[in-house]
């Protein structure tokens, strides 16, 4: 499908698609952006299962935030076919896209109770004000993120684990059963990283589909189901043991890895911007 | 000190001028809000400034008709403010340069096409510098009646404004036409500058929008209070600009400005927790 050929959405979010029975909750089929003359994402193909939690992993410029950004219907494809249950991305309310924490400006005069009240903007309706349920959602939103004393807040007075637990919230308050987060991990220490982790672990009871972008080789080996190589194009997916091979790591950070040979395994140490990028690789 | 109040009050023509700058005051915050929380300063300067050409030639058409001279604005500022947003949208050159060039070059042709005509340098200068004692009641209806569109507009889309000003991306996620919002922003500036065109003229709109709305930024934490406070400061801007306009022969748009600008002043020096000297208390060791 090309740009601008897209059926467009209903203008002010009419009848949205519903999830097709025995489809997929993403299918990406041969995937292809361009900026200018730029090829960000070349031919990309894969399919992910209800529940699964996806870590796609990649050096700097591999196009992981394009890629989410494609399967959240923000950016359409130059070629290839993105389904959603089975219907175009651009169709759905049910995928949550939670962005990197400088995507937004923290001194905007916002709480956050107001950011994650964004998420019921479509079960409230644009023009109607927000219901008993829509802030008990909220409310249970931010129980579950550990965030009900920081409700009143603005914004700007967050750590930067709060602000991606906000996001978050936003999220869950939005009862999305597809998220998307770009590095949400990226910056934090590691208590607060273990944090985001723990919450993604109760999205996993949900069976709430989750596709987190991460430099971390190592958390995205230990707990996601199944880690998605990128450079441009989908170097391998599949568990831990089958991506993190040698060959496959080199051929997606090329100079930019360095593999440390050890006693029965390699190091794979990547040269990322958050430094950590350490794991093991065996031989 | 009542008599001093009340004093300007006895003539309609001042009763009018309060009326008219509390209104664009109002609006102008209001709408600003959403101007200096965006970046889109220079955005509105450059429109004001645009909007030059389509009053002169609404001045020729009309021979000084101040209703004909009022659509021929406002057209100009629709056309004007939709081609700017179009223009940093795709442009070659960078997008501040490229709206630069556009607003100065629409700017010339405005006062090329004024100074054709004889009363030239008094009619300009009511243009730039706004006229708001010779507001007259047709005037004041125009206003009111745009400006509570303004309003309306404002209250009714909030929660659209707030998702597509706060977070572009989010807001497409949730399939709200971001495009349109994008749109009817750029209208609804379009229109608070031509009701606030008669009060503080074209060469000083940018204050009315964005000195309220700064002011208020660095004293509240919440947009609904943010629109309040300034909303509450530009009307106080304009009555005591009025005062200050009546009582020292200050022309009234220079007036209205500057107090806003003192406003903006104390606020940046003493607000509780964006201003200076809280600033400066959070960190004693940086000045020591």
């Amino acid at each position: 499908m090309r740009r601008g050929k897209r059926r467009p959405a209903a203008f002010f979010g009419g009848p949205h698609a519903l999830h097709r029975p025995g489809a997929d909750v993403l299918s990406v089929q041969g995937v292809t952006v361009r900026y200018g003359p730029h090829l960000a994402l070349e031919a990309v193909s894969f399919t992910v299962r209800r529940g699964e939690q996806i870590a796609i992993v990649g050096p700097n410029g591999a196009g992981k935030s394009t890629l989410l950004k494609v399967i959240a219907g923000v950016i359409p494809p130059d070629e290839g076919v993105v389904q959603v249950y089975g219907d175009e991305p651009d169709r759905h309310v049910c995928i949550a896209y939670v962005p990197q924490r400088s995507a937004v400006d923290w001194r905007f005069p916002i709480t956050v109770y107001d950011v994650v009240m964004m998420g019921r903007l479509r079960k409230h309706g644009l023009f109607r004000p927000p219901r008993h349920e829509d802030r008990l959602k909220v409310e249970a939103a931010l129980a579950t993120v550990d965030m009900v004393s920081m409700a009143r807040r603005q914004i700007g007075q967050l750590s930067g684990g709060q602000q991606q637990r906000m996001f978050i919230a936003r999220a869950l308050a939005q009862e999305a059963s597809l998220m998307l987060m770009d590095e949400p991990l990226t910056g934090l220490d590691l208590p607060a990283q273990e944090q985001i982790l723990r919450i993604l672990d109760e999205l996993r009871k949900a069976e709430v589909t989750v596709l987190l972008s991460t430099h971390d080789l190592e958390q995205a080996a230990d707990r996601f189901d199944r880690l998605l190589l990128l450079r441009r194009r989908l170097i391998a997916f599949g568990r831990a043991e089958e991506v993190l091979r040698p060959d496959l790591l080199l051929e997606a950070y090329g100079g930019r890895l360095r593999l440390v040979p050890m006693a029965d395994r390699v190091l794979a140490v990547a040269d990322s911007c958050c430094g950590h990028g350490e794991t093991e690789v065996d031989r | 000190m009542s008599a001093w109040l009340l004093e300007p009050l006895r003539y309609a023509f001042m009763q009018r001028g309060f009326l008219a700058a509390l209104m664009v005051g109002i609006v102008c915050a209001v709408v600003g809000t959403y101007v200096v929380l965006r970046g889109m300063a220079f955005f509105g300067d450059a429109l004001a400034h645009s909007i030059l050409p389509g009053i002169a030639v609404g001045y020729l058409v009309g021979g000084g008709d101040r209703g004909i001279l009022f659509w021929w604005s406002l057209g100009t500022a629709i056309v004007a403010a939709l081609g700017i947003g179009a223009l940093s949208r795709r442009t070659q050159v960078k997008e501040d340069t490229a709206i630069g060039i556009i607003f100065a070059g629409a700017f010339a042709l405005g006062i090329a096409l004024i100074s054709t005509v004889r009363s030239y340098s008094v009619d300009l200068a009511h243009f730039l510098f706004g006229d708001v004692l010779g507001v007259s009641p047709a005037d004041l209806r125009l206003m009111a009646l745009f400006g509570a569109a303004i309003l309306f507009v404002v209250f009714f889309a909030y929660d659209a404004f707030l998702v597509v000003s706060f977070d572009p991306i989010f807001a497409r996620t949730l399939r709200l036409p971001v495009g349109f919002f994008d749109s009817l922003l750029l209208m609804l500036i379009a229109v608070a500058i031509v009701v606030s065109l008669q009060t503080v003229g074209v060469a000083l709109m940018v204050a009315m929008l964005i000195t309220p709305a700064a002011t208020a930024y660095l004293l509240t934490r919440r947009l609904p209070a943010m629109m309040g406070v300034a909303a509450l400061l530009a009307s106080l801007a304009g009555v005591i600009g009025l005062y200050l306009s009546y009582y020292f022969s200050v022309a009234s748009g220079a007036a209205i400005v500057l107090v806003s600008t003192c406003f903006f002043g104390l606020a940046a020096l003493f607000a509780p927790e964006r201003g200076w000297l809280a600033a400066r208390r959070r960190r004693p060791s940086a000045h020591t």
